[in-house]
């Protein structure tokens, strides 16, 4: 599978557009975590609580937008574009949408 | 290459065993830990999928050994060569004095909120307040322990198989 952030592959052309796929997830850190990153943030630095937890729910986002484009038959994922937002305190929200396309090499002009 | 393609394809015509699948690390895999790493490599298509599916729902240990596929998965596409602060931090996690001082302070924070809940309800159930209200109260906080009980019960059942909880950036 796949995935770019561009609306071309080179040496691909793009056979079936079929449409959008996407996915999404809500992670949240536990009262520990939250405690930890909240001491942190008094003195300063990267608060790898929060840098884990926002990465989880970048794979988990990822994986289930690949999963959505290959019940849809595709082999690539064109205009990828990841989205996040804070749902609720101390979680994270991310959306991977894009569009699901069948590629076929690209014919020499 | 990836190494899901070298993987071997599960035929057509999945012969399903009613059998609990028996995994092991020594022995050749299995078809069912060949069905199991196909799935989890999202390679199991139409009908094959929904058996499959069908499976999962009912056996524990098959879904324990998807959630390891998958786990290992993500790891994979994680790996990437250490950063110096990664060390750093690795070198202040295995240190007595970090953890001393972690721990001191987890439990005391938390043995201090248990003391002061308790004395808390302890001086509620003693005052002249009427006895609905202490009822009400006790049912609140019982209401919100179970509540949390419940919440924790289920994460702790689901833990095994989030495969993210590893993923560090």
């Amino acid at each position: 599978m796949i995935l770019t952030t561009t609306d071309h592959v080179p040496g691909r052309e793009v056979q079936a557009v079929l449409g959008l796929v996407k996915g999404s997830t809500v992670r949240g850190a536990h009262a520990g975590e939250d405690m930890q990153a909240w001491f942190k943030n008094l003195v300063g630095g990267e608060l790898e609580e929060y840098t884990a937890l926002l990465a989880g729910a970048r794979e988990q986002a990822l994986d289930r937008l690949v999963a959505d484009a290959r019940a849809k038959g595709a082999d690539a994922v064109v205009g990828l574009c990841f989205s996040s937002c804070e749902i609720t305190a101390g979680a994270a929200e991310f959306l991977a949408y894009g569009t699901a396309v069948r590629l076929t090499p690209q014919k020499s002009s | 290459m990836s190494a899901s393609d070298q993987r071997p394809e599960p035929s057509a015509q999945p012969q399903f065993s009613e059998t609990q699948p028996q995994f092991s690390e020594t022995q050749p895999p299995q078809r069912d830990e060949l069905l199991a790493m196909a799935y989890s490599d999202q390679q199991l298509q139409g009908e094959e999928r929904v058996q499959f599916e069908l499976r999962l729902a009912d056996d524990c240990e098959l879904a324990q050994r998807v959630a390891e596929y998958q786990h290992l998965a993500v790891m994979a596409r994680n790996a990437r060569a250490p950063e110096p602060m990664d060390q750093e931090w690795a070198r202040l996690r295995r240190s007595p004095l970090q953890q001393a001082l972690s721990r001191l302070g987890l439990w005391l924070l938390l043995g201090g909120m248990l003391s002061i809940c308790g004395v808390a309800l302890a001086r509620l159930w003693t005052s002249e307040l009427s006895s609905g209200l202490k009822l009400g109260s006790a049912a609140a906080v019982l209401g919100t322990l179970l509540y949390f009980l419940a919440a924790l019960r289920a994460r702790l059942r689901t833990r095994a198989y989030d495969s993210y909880r590893s993923v560090r950036r």
